[in-house]
């Protein structure tokens, strides 16, 4: 039984070679290292911020076990290169347009949902030196949380708008690359109170860790115990 | 019976005492530490404590809070905006109060910084000039019109000047205080001199690289008269990784079970400083919170572990250089780097620990006005 917040971070960092140095496409890596070098994504190319080839990746993709329930509160990305991320449960996109359709802008922007929550979007203009600048905030936590049922496959995609540039050297220049980011955070209910959970989404209640906490207070007063 | 509110910081540049160290030879490097789980309470890094954390048989702790340094990433573009926006800055920041009498820098210049409309000065030619660079005027000028704080030099026209030639001025002993000016300061061959950047040539041209040193994978960054010193923000930006800050992350281990763990079952380095920084600036907020604190049961032992995945230090990629680096070299101006990572937490004592372990069984989230609603009860003997 437990009831956990956790997050996950990903960026386009990827391990260095010497042809990759002038390329700009460094190979993704198991877990995170040190000193990643910005890669290569190509404007419009979705990839999962979990498990994927760009970027530090977890070992497979995504998924609820039988007795988890996770709600995804927050998924969050760079304001840089048009950034946006798009959660996709099993094969269904959470965002459509109001016709319908689902597409790579159809998704939460970075400006709207930056990381980090204060992003300046002028940093190319040089206020990035220390002077003050735009800074970008987010509008708000998601007003209905997004649930992964126990069984269901989970991707978070990472869709830049702008080509995403790696870093390259020659000679005895470098020329920086752009580093983007997707932050999610999102809280993993185990065991019974994964149960409780499902129990609260057939009653029609947000999934909370309070709300899952007044259920269990409820079983307990009906069973003759303290109750608040 | 108590319940205290209590803090704990660790930082990088610290002894272990808590002092901060004197010697920047004491300090850690990248090297040492770079994706290494580091422990803030017995790691041997930064300031400790005695022994490992842990609850005695009659305590009780909740983790309210954990923060530690951000990081940004920047894109390409913003990482040149850095580099071009410090190359072209060549000001001063300070200069001594007995400017107001000085009229005689440089030949046939008359200068008196603090006079009222004081805007520019003309400072004649240089005594002395490092290079092959002949002609052109130069002014002493307030940066925003006078009086003001910040001064620059500007030059004009002349021909033959490059990037990193240095022009000195006698006569104005006086006039400058300041010993670490990396562009303008008192030498041994005159008293004032100045370093050309790239943004003081007519003919500069933005830059769209940025030079090292070393070879690849390994480069070295090292901040001189042509290169400035990365910063952004409150951190130094690495130009090869374009992040700006260490990419710190913090794990809870409580007994030998980490607090954050990836969908995939393995443990991660856990929760990124960006998601929860310290300190909270306008340009990065916290985005993470405990929806309900963790406990830290009485009789267990509980650790915070920080990791670092970038290079952030003034003087990148040196193995040599520590984080509480300091220039000996005067043309340098090269600051540290400061780690921090901070905990926040509530410690039940006693009758206290006892009810808040009550509660957890009881499934009621353990917060003062928790335990302040249970004692009521136990008064009113309603439990």
């Amino acid at each position: 039984m437990s009831a956990r917040s956790v997050s996950r971070l990903w960026l386009n960092g990827g391990r260095y070679t010497a042809a990759a140095a002038t390329t700009g496409d460094y190979p993704g890596t198991t877990g995170y290292i040190t000193n990643p070098r910005p890669t290569n994504i190509t404007a419009g190319q979705a990839t999962d911020t979990f498990s994927d080839s760009v970027g530090p990746s977890l070992t497979m993709p995504t998924a609820a076990t039988a007795t988890q329930f996770i709600v995804i509160e927050k998924p969050l990305c760079s304001i840089n290169q048009g950034g946006r991320v798009k959660p996709i449960v099993n094969t269904t996109a959470y965002n459509v347009n109001p016709d319908g359709t689902s597409n790579d802008t159809s998704a939460f922007p970075g400006v709207s949902y930056p990381f980090p929550d204060g992003a300046e979007l002028n940093d190319a203009t040089g206020s990035a030196a220390g002077n003050a600048g735009q800074y970008i905030y987010s509008m708000n936590k998601l007003n209905q949380p997004i649930y992964i049922l126990p069984g269901q496959t989970f991707q978070n995609k990472f869709i830049p708008l702008q080509a995403v540039t790696g870093v390259t050297n020659t000679g005895d220049t470098v020329t920086p690359g752009d580093s983007v980011t997707s932050f999610t955070t999102f809280s993993v209910y185990d065991g019974p109170d994964a149960l409780i959970a499902s129990k609260l989404v057939e009653m029609g209640y947000p999934i909370s860790m309070s709300n899952v906490d007044w259920y269990k207070r409820q079983l307990l007063a009906e069973a003759g115990g303290a109750s608040q | 019976m108590s319940m205290r509110r209590q803090l704990y910081e660790w930082q990088i540049n610290r002894q272990t005492n808590g002092y901060p160290l004197a010697n920047p030879t004491d300090g850690t490097t990248f090297e040492q530490i770079a994706g290494i789980p580091i422990s803030i309470f017995t790691g041997g890094i930064g300031n400790n404590i005695t022994m490992p954390a842990a609850t005695t048989a009659t305590q009780f702790v909740a983790i309210d809070n954990m923060r530690c340094s951000p990081s940004f990433f920047l894109s390409g573009a913003g990482v040149m905006a850095v580099f071009n926006t410090l190359a072209n800055d060549v000001d001063v920041t300070s200069l001594s109060a007995t400017d107001t009498a000085s009229t005689n820098i440089g030949p046939g210049a008359a200068f008196n910084l603090d006079s009222p409309g004081f805007n520019s000065q003309s400072i004649g030619v240089p005594f002395t000039n490092s290079g092959v660079g002949t002609g052109g005027s130069f002014l002493l000028s307030t940066n925003n019109g006078g009086p003001a704080t910040i001064y620059v030099i500007n030059f004009s026209g002349g021909t033959g000047y490059a990037i990193g030639d240095t022009l000195t001025w006698r006569g104005v002993a006086d006039v400058v205080a300041r010993t670490d000016a990396t562009d303008i300061g008192p030498t041994s061959a005159a008293d004032l001199s100045f370093t050309i950047k790239a943004g003081d040539l007519d003919t500069y041209v933005t830059a769209t690289t940025i030079p090292f040193t070393g070879t690849q994978p390994n480069p070295v960054y090292t901040p001189n008269a042509v290169n400035p010193e990365l910063t952004f923000q409150t951190t130094h930006v690495n130009p090869f990784t374009s992040i700006a800050g260490p990419m710190m992350f913090m794990q809870l281990l409580i007994n030998t079970t980490s607090y954050f763990n990836e969908t995939d079952g393995t443990v991660g380095p856990g929760l990124p400083g960006t998601a929860s920084p310290c300190p909270e600036s306008a340009a990065c907020r916290s985005t993470f919170d405990f929806e309900s604190p963790v406990y830290i049961l009485p009789g267990q032992q509980w650790d915070v572990q920080v990791t670092v995945y970038n290079d952030s230090r003034g003087i990148i990629g040196d193995s040599t250089t520590t984080y509480n680096y300091s220039a000996s070299d005067p043309s340098l101006t090269v600051t540290s780097e400061d780690l921090c990572c901070l905990v926040q937490y509530t410690l039940y004592d006693g009758p206290d620990a006892l009810i808040a372990t009550k509660l957890v069984e009881m499934g009621i989230a353990v917060r003062p006005e928790n335990v302040d609603w249970y004692k009521r009860q136990l008064l009113e003997g309603t439990i």
